[in-house]
C-alpha cells in the first residue's frame, strides 16, 4: 500500500495527470459542445447490407430509435445487389436451361428447340433483385427505421455525417454507431478490372454475352458458382487455383469429390498454379499468364471474360475512422471485441468489415447479437456452426470442422458416410451425386463437423446447425424420425453410420 | 451374468440435447466482454484507441456558433479540438495493466 501511495507508481501518476485536467474551466464553463441540427439517436447503423439492415430492424423492434445510412441507393448490400441473391438467380436459371437441354430427353420429355435468351435471364435476375430491395424499404417504414440514402463518416464519436445522394449534408447525432460497411472484391496486383473483360463477380453477374472461353482465378465459393453459370449456358471454363485442392477450405475428401463431379461437367482446373499476370491479344481477347505455383512454366490461356475472384477485403473507404481513432489491422478489419464494441466503447462493428467469415448470414447474427448488447441484453454467436454453402450443382454445405482440422486438434473422432447414390429419394430423381459425411467425438459421440455434397445439401445442412448449436450426438440424429421417402434420409443413415451402421449401405 | 452389450441395451438412453428454455429465463444480464472469438491469435487485447484526427466536416469549413450574451456569437469547439492540456491523456501499458489489475502489478 504505501508503494501505490507513493508519487511513483503507475496508479499515482495517473491521479496525477488527471488532476489539473479536473480542475481545468473549459469543461465546466462551455454550455454545449456539440452543434447538430438533428434529435439524438439511439443507434445509427452505417450500411445497410445483410448485417446492418438486419440489426437497424431488430434495433427498432426492441424500441430504440434508429438511422441506417446506405449510400448504394438500394438495400441489402453486396448480398443482395451484387453477390448472394443476383448469383442465385442465375445459377437456378442456368440450371434449368442445361438440364432442359441435356436431361429432360431421359426423362420422358421431348422438347423442341432450346434456346438462350441471355437478356430476358438477365432481367429476370434484376427483377428478383428489386423485388427485395424493395421489401427490405418496406420493412424499415414498417418498422421505423429512418433510412438516409447517402454515404456516413464519422466527425466524432457521437456524430455522422450523412452526404446524400441528392448532395444534401446533414449531421446525425446518436449514442451508439454500428459500423456495417462490408466488403469489396480484392483486386489481382497490376490487372485492372474493367467489369467487361476483367470481372470480378459484379460484372460477372452481368455479361451480355455468353463468353467462348472463361478463365476463372480463384476456386473458391464464388468462382465456382459464377463458372458454374456461364459453362451451364456454353462457355468452356477454366478455373486457376494457387492452392492444390478446389472447394475454400471444405474437407478435403469432399473437395476430391467436388473437383471430379465439376471436371465430369466440363471444369478444367489448372490446380497448384499461379497467375502471373493478364494481356491483351491481338484479336481483343485477354492472355492469362500462369505458371506452377512453386515455379516453372509459363503458359498463355486465352480467354474472352477472366473473372478475378480471389477473395474480398474489408470496406472503410470515407468513413472517416482516423477521426475517432480506430485504426484498422494489417488486413483492413475493425478489430473488436466480444461484445463487437471497438477502441471506441459507443462504436461498434459486425460483418464482413470486422473478424470471421465473409457471409451474409453471419453478418446478420452479429448484427442482431450487436443491438442486443446494445439494449442491455445478451448476444449470442456461435462461430463455430457458421454454415458455409457452394450453390453449385450437386451443393456443397459444411458446418463445424474439417476431418483435417480435428485431425489437427488431436481429439479422437468417429466418421460415418452416406452416399446419394444408397438414397431411395436421391435415386428416383436421377440426382444422386455425393455423399453426407459426420465427424463426431469418439468419447462423447457429441458431432464435430458435418459435410454434405449433394442435392439440396444446402437447405440440408441446416439440420446440422441445429444439431451442433445444440450440442447433439451423432446419436440422437440417428434416433430422430426422417420422413420417408426424402434426400435428408440420407443425413440420418450417415448419423447411423457414425455411431453404428447404416442401414441401407 | 448378462453380457455387457445386453447390459447396455437395457439402459434408458439420455439423448445429448440439452433444452435451455427460453432466452429470457437465462441469467444472462451480467456479461463482461473479452476478446473476439474469431479475432486472430496475434490481434491485440484489449483494444487500444488511437489519437483522432481533427475531423474535417464536408459542410462547412467554420465552426459552428451559439448566441452568447448580449446577442454576441460564440464559438463552440468539440471535444476533439479541444488543446490536449484539456483533454483525457493516453494511459501506457504499465498504468493500464496497474488499473486492470488494481495496482498488484506495480507491487509484485
Amino acid at each position: 500500500m504505501l508503494r501505490l501511495a507513493s508519487t511513483k507508481t503507475p496508479l499515482a501518476q495517473i491521479a496525477s495527470r488527471h488532476a489539473p485536467a479536473l480542475r481545468a474551466p473549459a469543461f465546466t464553463s462551455m454550455p454545449r459542445l456539440y452543434s447538430t441540427a438533428t434529435e439524438e439517436l439511439d443507434l445509427v447503423v452505417i450500411g445497410g447490407g445483410p448485417g446492418g439492415y438486419v440489426a437497424a430492424i431488430k434495433a427498432a423492434q426492441l424500441g430504440l430509435k434508429t438511422a441506417c445510412v446506405e449510400k448504394r441507393g438500394t438495400l441489402g448490400g453486396t448480398c443482395l445487389n451484387v453477390g448472394c441473391i443476383p448469383s442465385k438467380a442465375m445459377l437456378n436459371n442456368s440450371h434449368i436451361y442445361h438440364q432442359t437441354q441435356h436431361d429432360l430427353k431421359t426423362r420422358g420429355i421431348d422438347v423442341g428447340s432450346v434456346a438462350l435468351n441471355l437478356p430476358v435471364m438477365l432481367k429476370a435476375k434484376n427483377t428478383a433483385v428489386t423485388g427485395l430491395t424493395k421489401g427490405i424499404e418496406g420493412l424499415f417504414k414498417k418498422n421505423k427505421v429512418a433510412y438516409h440514402k447517402g454515404a456516413g463518416k464519422f466527425l466524432s464519436a457521437n456524430e455522422i455525417e450523412v452526404t446524400g445522394l441528392d448532395g444534401k449534408v446533414e449531421t446525425l447525432k446518436a449514442k451508439n454507431i454500428l459500423i456495417a460497411t462490408g466488403s469489396v472484391p480484392s483486386g489481382f496486383p497490376g490487372m485492372e478490372i474493367d467489369e467487361k473483360q476483367i470481372v470480378t463477380s459484379t460484372g460477372a453477374l452481368d455479361l451480355q454475352e455468353v463468353p467462348k472461353k472463361m478463365v476463372v482465378i480463384g476456386a473458391g465459393v464464388i468462382g465456382l458458382e459464377l463458372g458454374s453459370v456461364w459453362q451451364r449456358l456454353g462457355a468452356e471454363v477454366t478455373v486457376v487455383e494457387y492452392l492444390g485442392a478446389i472447394g475454400a477450405g471444405m474437407d478435403s475428401d469432399m473437395a476430391k469429390a467436388f473437383h471430379r463431379t465439376l471436371a465430369k461437367q466440363g471444369f478444367k482446373f489448372k490446380l497448384s498454379t499461379k497467375v502471373v499476370g493478364t494481356e491483351k491479344l491481338a484479336d481483343g481477347r485477354v492472355g492469362v499468364k500462369v505458371e506452377a505455383a512453386k515455379g516453372g512454366d509459363a503458359e498463355t490461356l486465352e480467354a474472352d471474360v477472366v473473372l478475378v475472384s480471389i477473395g474480398r477485403k474489408p470496406y472503410t473507404e470515407g468513413l472517416g475512422l482516423e477521426n475517432v481513432g480506430i485504426q484498422v489491422d494489417e488486413r483492413g478489419r475493425i478489430p473488436i471485441d466480444s461484445e463487437f464494441r471497438t477502441s471506441v466503447p459507443n462504436i461498434r462493428c459486425i460483418g464482413d468489415v470486422t473478424y470471421g467469415a465473409m457471409l451474409a448470414h453471419k453478418a446478420e447474427e452479429e448484427g442482431i447479437a450487436a443491438v442486443e448488447y446494445i439494449n442491455g441484453g445478451h448476444g449470442h454467436v456461435n462461430y463455430d456452426v457458421i454454415p458455409s454453402v457452394i450453390y453449385t450443382h450437386p451443393e456443397v454445405a459444411w458446418c463445424g470442422k474439417s476431418e483435417d482440422e480435428v485431425k489437427k486438434s488431436g481429439v479422437a473422432y468417429n466418421i460415418g458416410t452416406f452416399p446419394f447414390a444408397a438414397n431411395s429419394r436421391a435415386r428416383t430423381n436421377a440426382d444422386a451425386d455425393g455423399m453426407v459425411k459426420m465427424i463426431s467425438d469418439k468419447e462423447t459421440d457429441r458431432i464435430l463437423g458435418i459435410h454434405i455434397m449433394g442435392p439440396n445439401a444446402g437447405e440440408m445442412i441446416a439440420e446440422g446447425v441445429l444439431a451442433m448449436e445444440y450440442g447433439a450426438s451423432s446419436e440422437d440424429i440417428a434416433r430422430t424420425c426422417h420422413a420417408h421417402p426424402t434426400l435428408s434420409e440420407a443425413f440420418k443413415e450417415a448419423a447411423m453410420a457414425t455411431y453404428g451402421k447404416p442401414i441401407h449401405f | 451374468m448378462l453380457p455387457s452389450t445386453v447390459r447396455l441395451a437395457a439402459i434408458a438412453r439420455t439423448p445429448l440435447i440439452k433444452f435451455v428454455g427460453p432466452r429470457s429465463a437465462l441469467n444472462e444480464a451480467h456479461h463482461e466482454a473479452t476478446r473476439h472469438p474469431a479475432a486472430p491469435k496475434d490481434a491485440s487485447y484489449p483494444l487500444k484507441a488511437g489519437i483522432p484526427v481533427k475531423a474535417t466536416p464536408f459542410s462547412s469549413s467554420s465552426k459552428p456558433a451559439t448566441q452568447g450574451p448580449n446577442g454576441t456569437s460564440r464559438l463552440v469547439l468539440d471535444f476533439t479540438e479541444l488543446p490536449a492540456r484539456y483533454r483525457h491523456p493516453q494511459l501506457t501499458e504499465a498504468e493500464i495493466e496497474a488499473v486492470e489489475t488494481g495496482g498488484a502489478t506495480a507491487i509484485f
